[in-house]
């Protein structure tokens, strides 16, 4: 028996709950200025490299270019000869004409500043002061968990096939059918499910454990 | 009766606000005693009802448990009544309740709740994995008729823990032993 999660569902729900987890943790941590620290810089990085998506590819293979043209003709004497023999004048990290590269080139990127955000933030940032401003920074965090997953679904690779961002009667109607026409090699195993299952539990158990205190006598 | 999925949803809730009143060291032995009680049953629970029917049998009647009409309720209430009372015992005692009280605050509330949810997704979901693995047979008495509703068969049917568990049962329950030995 298969769960009717397709790979592009289960990406999607493994996105969301990482997403909503570390926002809401983050909040916890640090509060809600903790959050505006951490997702001021998130939105404008995501804004800037939706407007400058084509700069950026440029500048990716401009690099790649300057690196591969010193290791492979930093030691020639006749450096335009070598140039264009070796092909480093045409070579390309991201294809400009491809927006499946283009896209795992943003993806990467905005991953590590959100990554990078949310390590100053939990080292450089205080904790709350009061359960209040804890329990703020917690419900602010979810908010932000479900921006973070709206910034970061259109951008994987399942994105274009499926529409689940968009809550409609008929995306869900669709959403059984999709796995159907996928072909059998992306099946989810069952198995997957009954070790999510599986580790959640022994966490909660080991978690619970360590909390729990000494009886008082 | 309205659909089973609401009743399982129902049965969850109530076990969290259990979990929430008696704290997770006694939830977590309930737990414990659960998952022995499912491996007892996955790994034997056949076999004892074949034993019981064979005693039948040789004393001259007819097999109940694997054929005639009711066969299938007498094998689902079977699996069910030995769960249940598996249930009653381990709520009613402290017996393999963990020593120890639980955080205060937030966090200790949350760990309650989730320790009741926790056992109430392993009760009711392992009462309904067994009268659905046998075609819900309490529509005789006329409780519930199939078929489920789509969103029940399509995401909570797979989910039943005791397909799910069943394998990793006898990782599961010495590792809860150990954790309250450790404790």
């Amino acid at each position: 028996m298969n769960l009717p999660f397709e790979p592009a569902m289960l990406q999607y729900l493994i996105v969301i709950a990482t997403a909503l987890t570390a926002s809401t943790m983050i909040g916890l941590k640090r509060g809600w200025r903790g959050q505006l620290m951490a997702f001021i810089p998130i939105v404008s990085v995501w804004g800037v490299l939706q407007l400058k998506t084509e700069a950026l590819v440029a500048t990716v293979n401009s690099t790649y270019k300057g690196v591969l043209f010193f290791a492979s003709c930093g030691s020639q004497a006749d450096t335009s000869a070598c140039l264009e023999s070796s092909g480093v004048a045409h070579a390309m990290l991201v294809d400009p004409a491809s927006a499946d590269q283009s896209r795992l080139l943003l993806l990467l990127l905005f991953v590590s500043a959100v990554v990078l955000a949310f390590t100053f933030v939990m080292r450089l940032g205080r904790p709350p002061t009061s359960l209040v401003q804890r329990l703020l920074g917690a419900v602010l965090g979810v908010a932000n968990g479900f921006t973070l997953s709206y910034l970061v679904l259109p951008l994987l690779s399942y994105g274009q096939r499926v529409n689940l961002p968009v809550v409609s009667a008929t995306a869900e109607g669709e959403l059984p059918n999709i796995a159907s026409n996928l072909p059998s090699l992306f099946d989810t195993p069952q198995v997957s499910v009954a070790v999510v299952i599986l580790a959640l539990i022994v966490l909660f158990v080991f978690v619970a454990v360590r909390l729990m205190k000494p009886m008082e006598v | 009766m309205g659909p089973v999925e609401v009743l399982w949803a129902v049965l969850i809730g109530v076990f969290a606000m259990v979990g929430v009143v008696r704290g997770y060291p006694k939830e977590l032995g309930v737990t414990t005693t659960i998952l022995a009680g499912l491996l007892l049953l996955t790994k034997g629970g056949e076999s004892a009802l074949v034993v019981v029917d064979s005693f039948l049998v040789r004393n001259g009647q007819p097999s109940a448990a694997f054929e005639g009409p009711y066969s299938e309720l007498i094998q689902a209430l079977f699996y069910i009544l030995v769960f249940v009372a598996i249930v009653v015992i381990s709520y009613h005692g402290d017996t393999l309740a963990f020593t120890g009280v639980p955080p205060r605050g937030p966090v200790g509330m949350m760990l309650n709740l989730a320790s009741g949810f926790l056992n109430g997704y392993l009760i009711s979901g392992t009462i309904w994995h067994y009268l659905h693995t046998f075609d819900y047979p309490i529509q005789v008495l006329g409780l519930f008729r199939p078929p489920l509703t789509d969103f029940a068969q399509n995401y909570l049917v797979p989910l039943m823990p005791v397909p799910l568990l069943e394998p990793y049962l006898l990782f599961l329950v010495p590792f809860m032993i150990v954790m309250r030995v450790l404790r």
